[in-house]
């Protein structure tokens, strides 16, 4: 009898998510009374940090932020910083940087679909005792998750927090007979990557929607991943990059120490799911087909196909970076000076990393000097949309599921979005009067 | 090449963050007097994945020298074996994305893999951005590098025993 139902759910510090979250659920004789998405963490003052720093060192210490997307915050960084001093980088140098942000992807995606994710569907509690129960299935992952370091290292002379890129250009150019390598291994993994496909196709979805807005970038010309305007699915216009402010509408709510988003509606979505549903006609055609073969059809309300997105922009990841890969062993490298000459002057800079839209906005003075800085996240663009998601699952539920069910569904529905929380409370803003 | 050694020596760690990169200086040094039956490898920027990849992938017996923070006087080191190490994991679940050093070796040996490893762990003096040791460090190397000689050599002599 779902009206005798009383409920008190406390997730504290849930596992196979980046930073610390606890969900609260309270529910009283078959009524909901509280659904909370609690952000625990302590603020980390990164924009503070960089105050005073030269552009390139900003860009180096930003992408501190976070090891999982350190790339994302460094092209990110990169394009304010270069917004700022009025610089526009050459055609290879952002060529170099489009494969480095997909290296990112396959790195994120892969970690989160097969260490995060697929315990919960095999029942295992992590990683750990899943790789006893199906070792081939985890070696698999770990030879994946290593091509797509090796992919970032090649490029950006580092797996984590890559040395090479820097503003208007590139200090060391990747070597290139290791990028050939690359591409072979790419190339050898195709068969890998299908069989995880097959594997994600058996996984059993949770059914549930709720229409939400979609938010990412859109490009006219490609899958927008390194450039474009933003892009709601409740407007038919795009919004300038540097109007982003118009977009995130940040604010705080009490139980959270992450900054919350909303735009056209209570909260959006960022994410894999968002960029499908708002890009889907601009994947590479194998990843069209990809997501028709596990069933994503866009538009999709449902939250946990966010992973199905994932596994779709690993496709479309793959792919088209064979496609760069050959057309830079083609074409070839050249060298190019990287300098630049400090301005005084303030850019912002938008990208989509694994996580979602991604925005960096930085003012610096006339010696290049950093005055302000400003970083939204897409995990605390994303927070609100989860507890609201949260908030309509749990009554939706409550009559069908047990209260071990519905704590169960509750971690899985957060870890759908790969929520990066560390990232999500970089910042405080401090005023001293 | 480590294909058919005895034994790998594999040094881990961060160069841009001073004694951080302690690992990887250390296995730097010994590579070009590695005993014959010993290879040396640098995993750097490895994350608990790519170790435990290698491992699985390499399926024999490693010493991996690491920076570490023991509480103990800078510049000290210890040699922990596999289930020291597997005992500082925390069970059976994985609180972030990032998968630490004693993580990956957990995963590796869930993967089978059940060769002898240990862990050639030196205190930092310091640790932050910077591409050089500290200079206490430098100074200590002598000794490490004795330190870490001693470890492969029992290493070795343990499998000729075993």
């Amino acid at each position: 009898m779902s009206d005798s139902k009383s409920y008190k759910i406390r997730l504290e510090h849930i596992t196979r998510v980046e930073g610390h979250g606890s969900i609260r659920i309270d529910t009283h004789q078959g009524k909901v009374e509280e659904v909370r998405l609690e952000i625990v963490e302590a603020n980390r003052f990164f924009e503070n940090f960089v105050k005073g720093m030269q552009p390139h060192e900003v860009v180096q210490t930003i992408s501190r932020i976070c090891g999982i997307c350190c790339v994302g915050h460094q092209l990110a960084g990169l394009k304010a910083v270069e917004a700022a001093m009025g610089i526009t980088v050459s055609d290879q140098t952002m060529r170099l940087r489009k494969m480095l942000n997909e290296s990112q992807f396959l790195q994120s995606h892969s970690l989160h679909l097969y260490f995060l994710t697929l315990p919960d569907f095999f029942g295992a509690a992590s990683i750990l005792p899943l790789a006893q129960r199906e070792p081939e299935l985890v070696k698999r992952a770990l030879a994946l998750k290593k091509l797509a370091n090796d992919y970032t290292a090649v490029l950006g002379g580092r797996a984590l927090h890559p040395v090479a890129n820097t503003v208007n250009g590139w200090r060391k150019l990747p070597d290139l007979g290791k990028v050939e390598e690359i591409y072979t291994r790419l190339l050898q993994s195709v068969p890998e990557m299908e069989a995880m496909l097959e594997l994600i196709k058996t996984l059993k979805v949770p059914e549930y929607e709720r229409e939400t807005e979609y938010v990412s970038l859109k490009h006219p010309d490609e899958y927008a991943l390194y450039d474009g305007e933003v892009c709601g699915s409740d407007i038919d216009t795009t919004v300038p990059v540097g109007d982003y402010r118009q977009v995130s509408n940040e604010f705080t709510v009490a139980h959270s120490t992450s900054k919350w988003s909303r735009w056209h509606r209570d909260s959006y979505m960022v994410g894999a799911l968002a960029r499908v549903n708002n890009n889907f006609q601009q994947l590479h055609p194998k990843a069209q087909e990809a997501a028709a073969e596990l069933g994503l059809k866009s538009p999709c309300f449902n939250p946990y196909h966010n992973n199905t997105a994932q596994m779709v922009e690993i496709v479309h990841c793959t792919h088209n970076s064979l496609a760069m890969l050959a057309d830079l062993l083609n074409d070839g490298l050249v060298e190019e000076e990287a300098t630049y000459q400090p301005v005084a002057g303030r850019g912002c800079g938008a990208i989509e990393v694994p996580r979602g839209i991604l925005f960096h906005e930085y003012g610096f003075d006339a010696n290049g000097r950093c005055l302000d800085a400003n970083a939204i996240i897409p995990t605390s663009q994303n927070i609100n949309n989860i507890e609201q998601d949260m908030k309509a699952f749990v009554p939706l539920m409550l009559p069908v599921m047990s209260q071990d069910e519905l704590a169960l569904k509750m971690e899985m529905l957060l870890r759908a979005y790969d929520p990066c929380i560390s990232c999500s409370v970089h910042m405080l803003d401090v005023k001293f009067v | 090449m480590s294909e058919g050694a005895g034994l790998i020596v594999a040094g881990v760690g961060n160069r841009y963050r001073q004694d951080d990169g302690v690992g990887l200086h250390l296995v730097a040094k010994y590579r070009p007097e590695a005993d014959q039956a010993v290879a040396a490898e640098l995993w750097e920027d490895f994350d608990g994945a790519a170790v435990a990849h290698r491992l699985v992938e390499l399926a024999c017996p490693v010493l991996i020298v690491d920076c570490a923070e023991m509480g103990l006087p800078g510049g000290a080191f210890r040699v922990f074996d596999c289930r020291e190490v597997l005992n500082l994991t925390t069970g059976s679940v994985v609180s972030t994305h990032g998968i630490g050093l004693a993580q990956g070796i957990q995963l590796a040996t869930a993967l089978n893999y059940t060769e002898p490893l240990r862990v050639f762990a030196v205190q930092p003096f310091t640790i932050g951005m910077g591409g050089e040791l500290s200079l206490a460090m430098v100074n200590l190397l002598p000794e490490l590098q004795r330190g870490m000689a001693s470890a492969v050599a029992e290493m070795i002599q343990s499998r000729v025993a075993g």
